[in-house]
């Protein structure tokens, strides 16, 4: 197959994620309401923590950036999140996934094709809100945005979605050893978040952890981003860690294919 | 009355023992949701790991008492994954698809069963041992023996906020005879319920009336652990004794308000 077809094939894949996302985007706008209630208790508890020195660091920050890394990592949390494992499990639970492997496209590549078009509809719904946030915070904090920092922020997002796509395929692939496995789903998103930085900075674990967690894969779907545009990431730390999140990305790109493969063999194409 | 009361107990035992006996059929799916517990116990004790690695008291509690409230929390919200959620995360559905039929036509309450029909007792007993394991390292990390008052007054307020927060739950679902789609409905309250990982003391004024006496989600589970620490009003005390009864009216005249807009779709 040629290069031109395959990638007109993929990037109907991709038009498609980007329909289904307009279709539901009203159901995306309730899912950003739900990052109110975490920035709200956060906020009131990096408030009630800082106390009358709003200028000392906790955790390796000031209130200032405390409260920016807790809107904007929110807001990341919620854009990258993922769905797709529900309906790749169902494939391979209803045996659905047959239809697919009869089709001149690849199944992995259909889904993070669509994947990437449906976010994209996403990040769009966000940078109005992104916006709203950051210019609050100018307006309250005294915060500030470099040119620089939002190119950044946008490549490392574009890496944040294909990591995350990368954890929860792999995650999504035991739908072949497993028959229920809905709530493993919610238990890895969790833990994934959690050490990614999504409900507060990896620095809470203490320095040995956010070393360890610094050379892991998850911090770079929302805490690197986050921190990206928060003008935190020394210049020289960061043409290395795109590169530790490069290497991540091909690692999970291997092992979502030897999982794929080991998994198909497997399948049964029960109940189609 | 009583009679009723006994019926629709007994009921709900044979339910989550019959609940119980299907689950441990799919074991693996026992084990994941009790795994999914363990993963949001994760998110709620880094509130704990924040107070005690910042080292610093917040409006005058210390991270041990910190870790009594967030006890309490994990206790209430093992009822309510446990006991209450997937019911009424189906309840939509149920509606849509004119399933609900089957609910009305039973020898009870529908409310009742609608609410109450389903169980994960795997998520109940995860969090409930955690919670309780929580509170007691708190209390003796004060120096706060429990004897019998404080353990009988902490169940209390622990049964008060169980019944508070199905309230709570049960008033804004009754929308779903009317909207059919709620789900948006169970998600926005399932926000409201985490404004409990931090002590109330931490909101103003205005916040803290709210969520006393408007949308009462602090009582659900600040009072067990105000109860514990000593530090109960005379007014929060009687507040906490009857604010069960009118939150769980009020749900039941929603409820049957409610219920008046069910058109018994798709069937």
């Amino acid at each position: 197959m040629s290069d031109a077809a395959a990638s007109m094939k993929y990037g109907k894949c991709f038009s498609l994620g980007f329909k289904a996302a307009f279709e539901y985007r009203i159901n995306f706008l309730f899912t950003v309401a739900g990052a109110v209630s975490p920035v709200v208790i956060q906020t009131v508890l990096w408030i009630a923590l800082y106390g009358q020195d709003p200028a000392a660091t906790l955790f390796g920050f000031t209130f200032a950036q405390m409260v920016a890394y807790t809107v904007i990592g929110q807001l990341v949390n919620r854009l990258v999140r993922t769905g797709f494992e529900y309906e790749l499990n169902n494939d391979i639970k209803s045996g659905t996934l047959d239809r697919y492997l009869v089709k001149p496209v690849g199944y992995f590549g259909y889904r993070l094709f669509s994947f990437l078009g449906d976010k994209l509809v996403q990040s769009l719904l966000m940078a109005l809100l992104l916006a709203a946030g950051v210019i609050a915070l100018v307006c309250t904090l005294g915060f500030s945005i470099t040119p620089a920092a939002v190119v950044l922020f946008i490549i490392s997002l574009a890496a944040a979605f294909t990591l995350n796509f990368l954890l929860f395929w792999c995650v999504g692939l035991a739908g072949f050893w497993l028959t229920e496995i809905g709530f493993m789903f919610e238990a890895s998103r969790i833990v994934i978040i959690t050490l990614a930085g999504g409900i507060f900075p990896i620095s809470v674990f203490g320095a040995r952890a956010e070393r360890i967690l610094a050379l892991l894969p998850f911090r770079f779907t929302i805490q690197f981003p986050t921190e990206l545009l928060c003008g935190r990431i020394p210049s020289q730390e960061i043409a290395p860690a795109f590169g530790i999140a490069a290497i991540w990305i091909v690692v999970l790109t291997a092992l979502s294919q030897f999982l794929w493969r080991r998994g198909l063999r497997r399948f049964a194409a029960v109940g189609s | 009355m009583i009679k009723e009361i006994f019926k629709h107990l007994k009921v709900w035992m044979l339910l989550i023992r019959i609940n119980f006996m299907s689950q441990m059929e799919y074991r693996a799916n026992f084990v994941s949701g009790i795994l999914m517990e363990a993963g949001f116990l994760i998110g709620k004790i880094l509130y704990v790991v924040v107070a005690y690695r910042a080292g610093r008291q917040i409006m005058g509690y210390g991270p041990d008492e910190i870790l009594v409230f967030v006890g309490g929390f994990v206790v209430l919200t093992g009822f309510y994954a446990g006991l209450l959620g997937t019911n009424l995360f189906q309840l939509s559905s149920l509606v849509r698809d004119g399933s609900f039929d089957m609910i009305l036509v039973k020898p009870l309450n529908a409310q009742f069963f609608a609410t109450l029909r389903r169980s994960e007792i795997g998520a109940l007993a995860f969090d409930v041992i955690a919670g309780v394991a929580m509170v007691v390292i708190g209390l003796i990390r004060l120096g706060i023996g429990p004897d019998i008052l404080l353990i009988s007054g902490w169940s209390l307020f622990i049964a008060s906020g169980a019944a508070v927060g199905y309230a709570i739950w049960v008033a804004p679902m009754a929308l779903v005879f009317k909207i059919v789609r709620a789900d948006a409905i169970a998600g926005l309250v399932d926000t409201f319920w985490d404004f409990n990982n931090v002590p109330m003391v931490v909101y103003n004024k205005i916040g803290q009336t709210i969520g006393l006496f408007v949308i009462p989600i602090f009582v659900v589970t600040n009072f067990p652990a105000i109860f514990a620490l000593g530090r109960m009003t005379p007014l929060l005390f009687a507040w906490g004794l009857a604010a069960p009864f009118i939150t769980c009216f009020i749900a039941s005249l929603c409820w049957r308000a409610g219920l008046k807009h069910y058109a018994s779709g798709g069937n």
